[in-house]
């Protein structure tokens, strides 16, 4: 409601080794809103993330930021742009060798002119945002799934992003710290207005926190609008990803026993 | 553009120092508002600093690191910290650092704001 869009998707197409995975994507980030991008493994979701990030190259015109044109940044707009940005990856992304307060500083020494004890406040700041204020000077072997993830979070914090993208963030965590950083990217939003980005495909994790539902499917867009509007959806995909309905396996057996004989096409292949 | 806070804007009196600070105090412009700031927090004859904020539009947790910072400057002689004309998305920040414990935060009358704990 009134939130205009910071990032405008209007017609991106994505290719992999030539093979297309993108199909003419079209949606728009409203800004300090939590946008949920949602479908099944391998519909596209990631690859989608992959060019809002910028690390994936974008044709022109097909994502615009403030509308500013992401497939004509140069190296240094693309710069500034990902200095906007906080992503926290599925894996965490934490670097081994670092305890996880010396984690969180990185990205502030790099881009940065604080001082060190500036940038030692900031750190513990995100820490105890994130409940792990006790846990700085860990490794982050050291800590559990849930705490990697959630020192994750606090690294993808460190900068003050304007916009966090958030990959998959309750998979491999129990169900009561899947809740709990739900809970925490609400409160980003509510309190730091943040615009969220979040991918995954977790039912209940994308309706408790979402604005705005996009449902991906093949590569395709199959719905977007409130959590009510996806609920409400007749599409029947839509409705077997919410019913959690398996798919009935679509087997060419023709092309499979052609392989497996040698390309030599059987007659009762079907 | 909004004109940086610098040294110019500070006033001491009867050990009172006043600052208003304007535009962004952010990871950009902390750097130089701090030197300002932990400069007056080591004189002697300070024993108050009073930040307006009602011209500041944007707070980050830098800004909020270097209030810590002068915070604690001014706690060990026994000083204190006073901030007025913060935005609420600036309050708020200041909250989920749970540091309104320790800043004096002012309203616009100038009464006390206290928070649930």
């Amino acid at each position: 409601m009134g939130h205009r869009d910071l990032i405008d998707v209007c017609g991106l197409n994505s290719h992999y080794s030539g093979r297309q995975v993108l199909f003419d994507i079209r949606f728009g980030i409203p800004d300090t809103n939590i946008t949920v991008i949602m479908g099944v493994s391998g519909c596209g979701k990631t690859t989608l993330l992959r060019h809002l990030i910028g690390l994936k190259r974008t044709r022109p015109e097909q994502i615009m930021v403030d509308g500013q044109d992401l497939g004509k940044f140069n190296e240094e707009e693309m710069r500034n742009y990902r200095r906007r940005l906080g992503v926290l990856f599925q894996s965490g992304a934490l670097f081994n060798s670092m305890t996880v307060s010396q984690n969180i500083a990185v990205p502030l020494k790099v881009h940065t002119r604080l001082s060190d004890e500036t940038i030692r406040i900031m750190a513990l700041i995100k820490l105890n945002l994130l409940g792990l204020a006790e846990f700085g000077a860990f490794m982050p072997s050291q800590l559990s799934g849930g705490m990697r993830k959630r020192a994750g979070l606090a690294r993808a914090l460190a900068m003050d992003p304007e916009i966090l993208f958030v990959d998959e963030p309750s998979s491999g965590l129990d169900p009561i710290t899947a809740a709990g950083l739900d809970r925490l990217i609400l409160e980003l939003r509510d309190t730091l207005g943040m615009t969220i980005i979040v991918v995954t495909h977790e039912l209940e994790s994308a309706f408790r926190i979402a604005d705005r539902l996009i449902v991906m499917d093949r590569g395709c867009i199959l719905a977007a609008g409130s959590p009510d509007e996806i609920r409400a959806s007749q599409n029947e995909r839509v409705l077997q990803f919410l019913e959690r309905k398996a798919d009935t396996a679509e087997i060419n057996t023709a092309g499979y026993l052609s392989r497996i004989m040698g390309n030599e096409i059987t007659r009762s292949g079907r | 553009m909004m004109v940086q806070s610098s040294p110019e804007n500070g006033s001491l009196r009867e050990g009172i120092f006043s600052i208003p600070l304007h535009g962004p105090v952010a990871m950009t412009t902390v750097p130089e508002i701090r030197k300002v700031l932990l400069g007056a927090a080591k004189k002697r004859a300070v024993k108050e600093i009073r930040i307006d904020f009602s011209r500041v539009s944007k707070l980050d947790t830098s800004g909020v690191a270097m209030l810590v910072e002068t915070w604690r400057g001014l706690a060990r002689r026994g000083g204190a910290l006073r901030l007025s004309g913060l935005s609420e998305n600036a309050k708020r920040l200041i909250q989920l650092a749970r540091l309104d414990q320790i800043f004096e935060i002012r309203d616009e009358a100038g009464s006390r704001i206290e928070y649930g704990s």
